[in-house]
Protein backbone atom coordinates (compact mmCIF):
# COMPACT_ATOMS: atom_id res chain seq x y z
CA UNK A 1 0.00 0.00 0.00
CA UNK A 2 1.24 3.44 -0.92
CA UNK A 3 2.71 5.45 1.98
CA UNK A 4 2.89 2.31 4.11
CA UNK A 5 4.93 -0.53 2.58
CA UNK A 6 8.01 1.61 1.92
CA UNK A 7 8.08 2.49 5.62
CA UNK A 8 7.92 -1.16 6.67
CA UNK A 9 10.71 -2.32 4.40
CA UNK A 10 13.09 -4.64 6.23
CA UNK A 11 16.16 -3.70 4.16
CA UNK A 12 15.69 0.01 4.79
CA UNK A 13 15.37 -0.78 8.49
CA UNK A 14 18.61 -2.74 8.53
CA UNK A 15 20.42 0.02 6.68
CA UNK A 16 19.16 2.67 9.08
CA UNK A 17 20.14 0.47 12.02
CA UNK A 18 23.65 0.09 10.56
CA UNK A 19 23.86 3.87 10.28
CA UNK A 20 22.77 4.27 13.87
CA UNK A 21 25.47 1.82 14.99
CA UNK A 22 28.08 3.72 12.99
CA UNK A 23 27.01 7.06 14.48
CA UNK A 24 26.88 5.94 18.11
CA UNK A 25 30.00 6.47 20.22
CA UNK A 26 28.41 6.69 23.68
CA UNK A 27 25.41 5.35 25.59
CA UNK A 28 22.24 7.37 25.05
CA UNK A 29 18.77 7.10 26.56
CA UNK A 30 15.99 8.13 24.19
CA UNK A 31 12.37 8.36 25.29
CA UNK A 32 9.65 7.72 22.75
CA UNK A 33 6.81 9.71 24.26
CA UNK A 34 3.96 8.00 22.44
CA UNK A 35 2.55 4.61 23.33
CA UNK A 36 1.83 3.90 19.67
CA UNK A 37 5.54 4.22 19.02
CA UNK A 38 6.32 1.95 21.99
CA UNK A 39 4.16 -0.77 20.48
CA UNK A 40 5.66 -0.33 17.01
CA UNK A 41 9.19 -0.57 18.45
CA UNK A 42 8.44 -3.73 20.37
CA UNK A 43 6.19 -5.42 17.83
CA UNK A 44 8.71 -4.83 15.06
CA UNK A 45 11.61 -6.04 17.20
CA UNK A 46 13.36 -2.75 16.45
CA UNK A 47 15.14 -2.50 19.80
CA UNK A 48 17.07 -5.65 18.83
CA UNK A 49 18.38 -3.87 15.73
CA UNK A 50 19.78 -1.00 17.79
CA UNK A 51 23.25 -0.99 19.36
CA UNK A 52 23.23 -1.94 23.02
CA UNK A 53 24.32 1.54 24.02
CA UNK A 54 21.04 3.01 22.76
CA UNK A 55 18.39 2.55 25.41
CA UNK A 56 14.78 3.25 24.47
CA UNK A 57 12.72 4.48 27.42
CA UNK A 58 8.96 4.23 27.07
CA UNK A 59 7.07 7.40 27.87
CA UNK A 60 3.65 8.41 29.20
CA UNK A 61 1.98 8.99 25.83
CA UNK A 62 -0.78 6.46 26.25
CA UNK A 63 -4.06 8.37 26.64
CA UNK A 64 -5.87 5.41 28.16
CA UNK A 65 -3.07 4.88 30.69
CA UNK A 66 -2.94 8.44 31.98
CA UNK A 67 -6.71 9.01 32.25
CA UNK A 68 -7.20 9.49 36.00
CA UNK A 69 -8.89 6.79 38.05
CA UNK A 70 -11.43 9.43 39.19
CA UNK A 71 -12.53 10.02 35.59
CA UNK A 72 -13.17 6.30 35.13
CA UNK A 73 -15.12 6.24 38.40
CA UNK A 74 -17.11 9.23 37.20
CA UNK A 75 -17.75 7.63 33.81
CA UNK A 76 -19.08 4.53 35.58
CA UNK A 77 -21.34 6.66 37.83
CA UNK A 78 -22.70 8.48 34.77
CA UNK A 79 -23.19 5.22 32.86
CA UNK A 80 -25.25 3.84 35.73
CA UNK A 81 -27.91 6.53 35.29
CA UNK A 82 -30.87 4.91 33.53
CA UNK A 83 -31.27 7.66 30.92
CA UNK A 84 -27.58 7.55 29.88
CA UNK A 85 -25.78 5.77 27.05
CA UNK A 86 -22.07 6.11 27.73
CA UNK A 87 -19.92 5.95 24.60
CA UNK A 88 -16.22 5.27 24.72
CA UNK A 89 -13.26 4.18 22.62
CA UNK A 90 -12.89 0.42 22.99
CA UNK A 91 -9.62 0.35 24.86
CA UNK A 92 -11.02 2.32 27.81
CA UNK A 93 -13.46 -0.42 28.79
CA UNK A 94 -11.11 -2.75 30.61
CA UNK A 95 -9.17 -0.04 32.48
CA UNK A 96 -9.61 -0.53 36.22
CA UNK A 97 -11.24 2.31 38.16
CA UNK A 98 -11.04 2.37 41.94
CA UNK A 99 -13.68 -0.39 42.26
CA UNK A 100 -14.25 -1.78 38.79
CA UNK A 101 -13.96 -1.11 35.06
CA UNK A 102 -16.54 0.21 32.59
CA UNK A 103 -16.74 -3.34 31.24
CA UNK A 104 -17.74 -4.66 34.66
CA UNK A 105 -20.33 -1.87 34.99
CA UNK A 106 -21.66 -2.85 31.55
CA UNK A 107 -21.92 -6.43 32.78
CA UNK A 108 -24.09 -5.19 35.65
CA UNK A 109 -26.46 -3.53 33.20
CA UNK A 110 -25.04 -0.05 32.63
CA UNK A 111 -25.44 1.06 29.00
CA UNK A 112 -21.86 1.33 27.72
CA UNK A 113 -21.22 1.29 23.98
CA UNK A 114 -17.95 1.26 22.06
CA UNK A 115 -17.58 3.74 19.23
CA UNK A 116 -14.88 3.95 16.57
CA UNK A 117 -15.32 7.68 15.98
CA UNK A 118 -16.74 10.43 18.21
CA UNK A 119 -19.13 11.23 15.35
CA UNK A 120 -20.71 7.80 15.93
CA UNK A 121 -21.77 9.07 19.37
CA UNK A 122 -23.31 12.17 17.80
CA UNK A 123 -25.28 9.97 15.38
CA UNK A 124 -26.44 7.92 18.35
CA UNK A 125 -27.73 11.08 20.07
CA UNK A 126 -29.67 11.91 16.89
CA UNK A 127 -31.11 8.43 16.61
CA UNK A 128 -32.11 8.16 20.28
CA UNK A 129 -33.49 11.57 21.27
CA UNK A 130 -35.00 10.27 24.52
CA UNK A 131 -31.63 9.11 25.84
CA UNK A 132 -28.67 11.11 27.15
CA UNK A 133 -25.60 10.20 25.10
CA UNK A 134 -22.36 10.91 26.97
CA UNK A 135 -19.07 10.52 25.12
CA UNK A 136 -15.92 9.86 27.16
CA UNK A 137 -13.60 12.26 25.35
CA UNK A 138 -10.07 11.23 26.21
CA UNK A 139 -6.90 11.59 24.20
CA UNK A 140 -3.91 13.68 23.29
CA UNK A 141 -3.72 16.46 20.71
CA UNK A 142 -4.16 13.85 17.95
CA UNK A 143 -7.67 12.94 19.08
CA UNK A 144 -8.72 16.39 20.30
CA UNK A 145 -9.82 17.71 16.87
CA UNK A 146 -12.15 14.72 16.39
CA UNK A 147 -13.64 15.14 19.86
CA UNK A 148 -13.93 18.90 19.36
CA UNK A 149 -15.73 18.46 16.05
CA UNK A 150 -18.18 16.00 17.60
CA UNK A 151 -19.37 18.46 20.25
CA UNK A 152 -19.38 21.32 17.75
CA UNK A 153 -21.56 19.34 15.34
CA UNK A 154 -23.88 18.31 18.20
CA UNK A 155 -24.29 21.94 19.20
CA UNK A 156 -24.94 23.04 15.60
CA UNK A 157 -27.57 20.33 15.19
CA UNK A 158 -29.25 21.31 18.46
CA UNK A 159 -28.64 17.94 20.11
CA UNK A 160 -29.26 18.85 23.75
CA UNK A 161 -28.94 15.15 24.66
CA UNK A 162 -25.25 14.94 23.66
CA UNK A 163 -22.50 15.73 26.13
CA UNK A 164 -18.83 14.91 26.65
CA UNK A 165 -16.89 13.87 29.72
CA UNK A 166 -13.57 15.47 28.78
CA UNK A 167 -10.14 14.29 29.89
CA UNK A 168 -7.88 15.69 27.18
CA UNK A 169 -4.12 15.80 27.77
CA UNK A 170 -1.21 17.57 26.08
CA UNK A 171 2.28 16.31 25.25
CA UNK A 172 4.62 19.33 25.68
CA UNK A 173 3.68 19.98 29.36
CA UNK A 174 4.31 16.27 30.07
CA UNK A 175 7.79 16.43 28.53
CA UNK A 176 8.42 19.53 30.61
CA UNK A 177 7.22 17.81 33.81
CA UNK A 178 9.34 14.72 33.12
CA UNK A 179 12.46 16.81 32.58
CA UNK A 180 11.85 18.72 35.81
CA UNK A 181 11.81 15.45 37.74
CA UNK A 182 15.35 14.78 38.98
CA UNK A 183 14.74 11.02 38.71
CA UNK A 184 14.35 11.25 34.92
CA UNK A 185 17.31 10.01 32.90
CA UNK A 186 16.52 10.96 29.34
CA UNK A 187 18.99 12.41 26.81
CA UNK A 188 16.54 13.01 23.99
CA UNK A 189 12.93 12.60 22.93
CA UNK A 190 11.15 11.13 19.95
CA UNK A 191 8.01 13.25 19.65
CA UNK A 192 4.82 11.76 18.26
CA UNK A 193 4.24 12.79 14.68
CA UNK A 194 0.47 12.70 14.79
CA UNK A 195 0.37 15.06 17.76
CA UNK A 196 2.66 17.42 15.87
CA UNK A 197 0.59 17.12 12.70
CA UNK A 198 -2.12 18.94 14.63
CA UNK A 199 -0.17 21.39 16.77
CA UNK A 200 2.88 21.90 14.58
CA UNK A 201 6.37 21.80 16.03
CA UNK A 202 6.27 25.26 17.62
CA UNK A 203 6.36 24.10 21.25
CA UNK A 204 9.45 21.91 20.90
CA UNK A 205 12.46 24.16 20.14
CA UNK A 206 11.94 25.99 23.44
CA UNK A 207 11.71 22.69 25.36
CA UNK A 208 14.88 21.46 23.62
CA UNK A 209 16.79 24.59 24.60
CA UNK A 210 15.53 24.78 28.17
CA UNK A 211 16.25 21.15 29.00
CA UNK A 212 19.23 20.63 26.70
CA UNK A 213 17.64 17.70 24.87
CA UNK A 214 17.18 17.07 21.16
CA UNK A 215 13.55 16.42 20.20
CA UNK A 216 12.87 14.68 16.89
CA UNK A 217 9.33 14.43 15.55
CA UNK A 218 8.71 11.14 13.80
CA UNK A 219 6.08 8.66 12.66
CA UNK A 220 4.94 5.22 13.71
CA UNK A 221 6.16 2.85 11.04
CA UNK A 222 9.45 0.96 11.63
CA UNK A 223 11.38 2.98 9.04
CA UNK A 224 10.05 6.25 10.45
CA UNK A 225 11.05 5.25 13.97
CA UNK A 226 14.56 4.23 12.96
CA UNK A 227 14.99 7.35 10.82
CA UNK A 228 13.89 9.39 13.85
CA UNK A 229 16.32 7.56 16.12
CA UNK A 230 19.10 8.00 13.58
CA UNK A 231 18.54 11.77 13.48
CA UNK A 232 18.30 11.87 17.29
CA UNK A 233 21.63 10.06 17.69
CA UNK A 234 23.20 12.39 15.14
CA UNK A 235 22.04 15.44 17.14
CA UNK A 236 23.16 13.86 20.44
CA UNK A 237 26.60 13.05 19.09
CA UNK A 238 26.94 16.61 17.74
CA UNK A 239 25.75 18.06 21.06
CA UNK A 240 22.87 19.89 19.41
CA UNK A 241 19.80 20.39 21.60
CA UNK A 242 17.40 21.33 18.84
CA UNK A 243 14.09 20.14 17.47
CA UNK A 244 13.96 18.46 14.07
CA UNK A 245 11.19 16.97 11.96
CA UNK A 246 11.77 13.47 10.55
CA UNK A 247 8.12 13.10 9.47
CA UNK A 248 7.80 15.94 6.99
CA UNK A 249 5.36 14.11 4.71
CA UNK A 250 2.73 14.39 7.47
CA UNK A 251 3.90 17.16 9.82
CA UNK A 252 3.97 20.77 8.66
CA UNK A 253 5.81 23.20 10.94
CA UNK A 254 2.63 25.21 11.54
CA UNK A 255 0.49 22.11 12.07
CA UNK A 256 -3.11 21.75 10.95
CA UNK A 257 -4.60 25.25 10.92
CA UNK A 258 -8.19 24.12 10.29
CA UNK A 259 -8.00 21.83 13.34
CA UNK A 260 -6.36 24.51 15.49
CA UNK A 261 -9.21 26.90 14.73
CA UNK A 262 -11.83 24.42 15.94
CA UNK A 263 -9.72 23.49 18.98
CA UNK A 264 -9.52 27.16 20.02
CA UNK A 265 -13.27 27.47 19.73
CA UNK A 266 -14.11 24.32 21.71
CA UNK A 267 -11.32 23.84 24.26
CA UNK A 268 -9.32 25.94 26.70
CA UNK A 269 -6.20 24.92 28.67
CA UNK A 270 -6.56 23.63 32.22
CA UNK A 271 -4.52 21.85 34.88
CA UNK A 272 -4.93 18.09 34.54
CA UNK A 273 -4.35 15.08 36.73
CA UNK A 274 -2.33 12.31 35.02
CA UNK A 275 -2.69 8.78 36.28
CA UNK A 276 0.69 7.79 37.70
CA UNK A 277 2.15 11.28 37.36
CA UNK A 278 -0.03 13.63 39.43
CA UNK A 279 -1.29 17.07 38.47
CA UNK A 280 0.62 18.75 35.65
CA UNK A 281 -0.15 22.48 35.27
CA UNK A 282 -1.85 23.52 32.02
CA UNK A 283 -1.48 20.00 30.65
CA UNK A 284 -5.05 19.47 29.53
CA UNK A 285 -8.00 20.91 27.71
CA UNK A 286 -11.54 21.44 28.98
CA UNK A 287 -14.64 22.67 27.18
CA UNK A 288 -15.04 26.43 26.88
CA UNK A 289 -18.03 28.23 28.40
CA UNK A 290 -19.75 28.24 24.99
CA UNK A 291 -20.04 24.44 25.26
CA UNK A 292 -21.10 24.32 28.92
CA UNK A 293 -24.47 22.80 27.98
CA UNK A 294 -22.62 19.84 26.46
CA UNK A 295 -20.21 19.38 29.36
CA UNK A 296 -20.99 16.12 31.15
CA UNK A 297 -18.84 17.25 34.07
CA UNK A 298 -21.37 20.01 34.74
CA UNK A 299 -24.49 18.12 33.72
CA UNK A 300 -23.82 15.03 35.78
CA UNK A 301 -21.81 16.31 38.75
CA UNK A 302 -20.09 13.54 40.65
CA UNK A 303 -17.90 13.98 43.68
CA UNK A 304 -15.44 11.21 43.02
CA UNK A 305 -13.47 10.58 46.18
CA UNK A 306 -9.73 10.59 45.54
CA UNK A 307 -8.76 7.07 44.52
CA UNK A 308 -5.46 5.30 44.50
CA UNK A 309 -3.86 2.63 42.35
CA UNK A 310 -3.85 -1.03 43.35
CA UNK A 311 -0.99 -1.34 45.84
CA UNK A 312 0.84 -3.88 43.68
CA UNK A 313 0.74 -1.71 40.55
CA UNK A 314 3.85 0.29 39.60
CA UNK A 315 2.43 1.80 36.41
CA UNK A 316 3.33 5.30 37.60
CA UNK A 317 7.02 4.42 37.42
CA UNK A 318 6.52 2.67 34.07
CA UNK A 319 4.80 5.78 32.66
CA UNK A 320 7.65 8.01 33.78
CA UNK A 321 10.22 5.72 32.20
CA UNK A 322 11.73 4.77 35.58
CA UNK A 323 10.80 1.08 35.44
CA UNK A 324 10.69 -1.52 32.67
CA UNK A 325 7.38 -3.42 32.75
CA UNK A 326 9.21 -6.71 33.24
CA UNK A 327 10.86 -5.36 36.41
CA UNK A 328 7.45 -5.13 38.12
CA UNK A 329 6.78 -8.12 40.40
CA UNK A 330 3.14 -8.32 39.28
CA UNK A 331 3.95 -8.39 35.54
CA UNK A 332 2.64 -11.54 33.89
CA UNK A 333 1.64 -12.99 37.25
CA UNK A 334 -1.39 -11.32 38.87
CA UNK A 335 -1.26 -8.60 36.20
CA UNK A 336 -2.12 -9.65 32.61
CA UNK A 337 -4.24 -8.03 29.88
CA UNK A 338 -7.16 -10.22 31.01
CA UNK A 339 -6.78 -9.27 34.69
CA UNK A 340 -4.92 -5.94 34.60
CA UNK A 341 -3.81 -4.26 37.84
CA UNK A 342 -3.14 -0.99 36.07
CA UNK A 343 -3.92 0.87 32.88
CA UNK A 344 -0.54 0.26 31.23
CA UNK A 345 -1.45 -3.45 30.98
CA UNK A 346 -4.80 -2.69 29.36
CA UNK A 347 -4.35 -0.25 26.59
CA UNK A 348 -3.17 -1.29 23.19
CA UNK A 349 -0.65 1.50 23.70
CA UNK A 350 0.45 0.73 27.24
CA UNK A 351 4.06 -0.35 27.71
CA UNK A 352 3.13 -3.33 29.92
CA UNK A 353 0.65 -4.68 27.35
CA UNK A 354 3.26 -4.20 24.61
CA UNK A 355 5.81 -6.28 26.54
CA UNK A 356 3.23 -8.91 27.44
CA UNK A 357 2.04 -9.38 23.85
CA UNK A 358 5.63 -9.56 22.60
CA UNK A 359 6.22 -12.40 25.04
CA UNK A 360 8.87 -10.59 27.05
CA UNK B 1 4.85 -8.62 -1.47
CA UNK B 2 7.74 -6.61 -0.12
CA UNK B 3 9.42 -7.90 3.00
CA UNK B 4 8.06 -6.08 6.01
CA UNK B 5 9.87 -5.41 9.23
CA UNK B 6 7.10 -7.08 11.19
CA UNK B 7 8.98 -10.27 10.41
CA UNK B 8 12.11 -9.14 12.23
CA UNK B 9 10.59 -9.80 15.62
CA UNK B 10 8.88 -12.96 14.44
CA UNK B 11 5.45 -11.35 14.66
CA UNK B 12 4.28 -10.57 11.14
CA UNK B 13 1.36 -8.33 11.98
CA UNK B 14 -0.13 -5.27 10.42
CA UNK B 15 -0.90 -2.22 12.47
CA UNK B 16 -4.67 -2.51 12.23
CA UNK B 17 -5.26 -6.12 13.24
CA UNK B 18 -5.82 -5.46 16.94
CA UNK B 19 -9.18 -6.75 18.17
CA UNK B 20 -9.63 -3.55 20.13
CA UNK B 21 -8.99 -0.51 17.95
CA UNK B 22 -6.03 1.47 19.25
CA UNK B 23 -7.33 4.96 19.70
CA UNK B 24 -4.04 6.62 18.84
CA UNK B 25 -3.60 4.70 15.64
CA UNK B 26 -3.61 6.81 12.50
CA UNK B 27 -3.21 5.23 9.09
CA UNK B 28 -2.88 6.56 5.55
CA UNK B 29 -5.66 6.08 3.05
CA UNK B 30 -6.63 7.32 -0.41
CA UNK B 31 -9.59 9.67 -0.75
CA UNK B 32 -12.07 8.14 -3.22
CA UNK B 33 -14.95 10.59 -2.99
CA UNK B 34 -15.95 13.79 -1.23
CA UNK B 35 -19.41 14.89 -0.11
CA UNK B 36 -21.12 17.18 2.37
CA UNK B 37 -23.31 16.08 5.25
CA UNK B 38 -25.21 19.09 6.60
CA UNK B 39 -22.24 21.38 6.19
CA UNK B 40 -19.64 18.84 7.33
CA UNK B 41 -17.00 17.84 4.75
CA UNK B 42 -17.02 14.04 4.53
CA UNK B 43 -15.55 11.47 2.16
CA UNK B 44 -14.91 7.82 1.41
CA UNK B 45 -11.33 6.76 2.11
CA UNK B 46 -9.72 3.53 0.93
CA UNK B 47 -7.30 1.76 3.27
CA UNK B 48 -5.77 -0.97 1.14
CA UNK B 49 -9.18 -2.24 0.04
CA UNK B 50 -11.25 -1.35 3.11
CA UNK B 51 -13.34 1.76 2.44
CA UNK B 52 -14.57 3.89 5.31
CA UNK B 53 -16.59 7.06 5.75
CA UNK B 54 -14.24 9.74 7.09
CA UNK B 55 -14.61 13.39 8.11
CA UNK B 56 -12.49 15.57 5.81
CA UNK B 57 -13.15 18.91 7.54
CA UNK B 58 -9.53 19.15 8.69
CA UNK B 59 -8.03 18.56 5.24
CA UNK B 60 -9.96 21.25 3.35
CA UNK B 61 -7.69 21.21 0.29
CA UNK B 62 -7.42 17.42 -0.08
CA UNK B 63 -9.36 15.96 -2.99
CA UNK B 64 -9.99 12.67 -4.76
CA UNK B 65 -6.75 10.71 -5.24
CA UNK B 66 -4.95 12.48 -2.39
CA UNK B 67 -3.71 10.51 0.59
CA UNK B 68 -4.55 11.50 4.16
CA UNK B 69 -3.69 10.16 7.59
CA UNK B 70 -6.89 9.12 9.35
CA UNK B 71 -7.48 8.84 13.09
CA UNK B 72 -10.78 7.89 14.80
CA UNK B 73 -12.76 8.69 11.66
CA UNK B 74 -11.08 12.01 10.92
CA UNK B 75 -8.45 12.88 8.33
CA UNK B 76 -5.89 14.81 10.40
CA UNK B 77 -3.23 15.50 7.77
CA UNK B 78 -2.88 15.34 4.02
CA UNK B 79 0.27 13.47 2.99
CA UNK B 80 2.73 15.75 1.23
CA UNK B 81 3.80 13.73 -1.82
CA UNK B 82 6.86 15.88 -2.47
CA UNK B 83 8.12 15.45 1.11
CA UNK B 84 7.42 11.70 0.91
CA UNK B 85 9.52 11.45 -2.26
CA UNK B 86 12.31 13.43 -0.63
CA UNK B 87 12.30 11.22 2.49
CA UNK B 88 12.41 8.00 0.46
CA UNK B 89 15.22 9.43 -1.67
CA UNK B 90 17.35 10.02 1.46
CA UNK B 91 16.94 6.34 2.36
CA UNK B 92 18.21 5.39 -1.07
CA UNK B 93 21.23 7.62 -0.54
CA UNK B 94 22.05 5.65 2.59
CA UNK B 95 21.95 2.48 0.51
CA UNK B 96 24.37 3.93 -2.02
CA UNK B 97 26.74 5.06 0.74
CA UNK B 98 26.53 1.53 2.15
CA UNK B 99 27.57 0.02 -1.15
CA UNK B 100 30.43 2.46 -1.65
CA UNK B 101 31.81 1.87 1.83
CA UNK B 102 33.82 -1.35 1.21
CA UNK B 103 35.78 0.23 -1.64
CA UNK B 104 37.17 3.03 0.52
Amino acid sequence: MKHLDAYRDADTCRRLAAEIRALTTRPWSIMEVCGGQTHALIRGGLEELLPESIRMIHGPGCPVCVTPIEVIDQAIAVAERPEVILCSFGDMLRVPGSQESLLAAKGRGAEVRVVYSPLDAVRMAEAEPTREVVFLAIGFETTAPANAMAVRVAKQRGLANFSMLVSQVLVPPAIDALMQDPATRVDAFLAAGHVASITGTEAYPELSRRHGVPIVVTGFEPVDLLAGIRRTVELLEQGQAICDNAYSRVVAEAGNLAAQEVLREVFEPCDRQWRGMGVIPQSGWQLTEAFADHDAQRRFPHDAPPASEAAVCRSGEVLRGLLKPTDCAAFGRECTPETPCGATMVSSEGACAAYYHAGR
Amino acid sequence: MPATIGLVGGHPRVACDSHEPAMCLAIPGRIESVHEDRGLRMGRVNFGGVVKEVCLAYVPTAGIGDYAVVHVGFAIAQIDEEEARRTLATFEEIEQLDQEEPQR
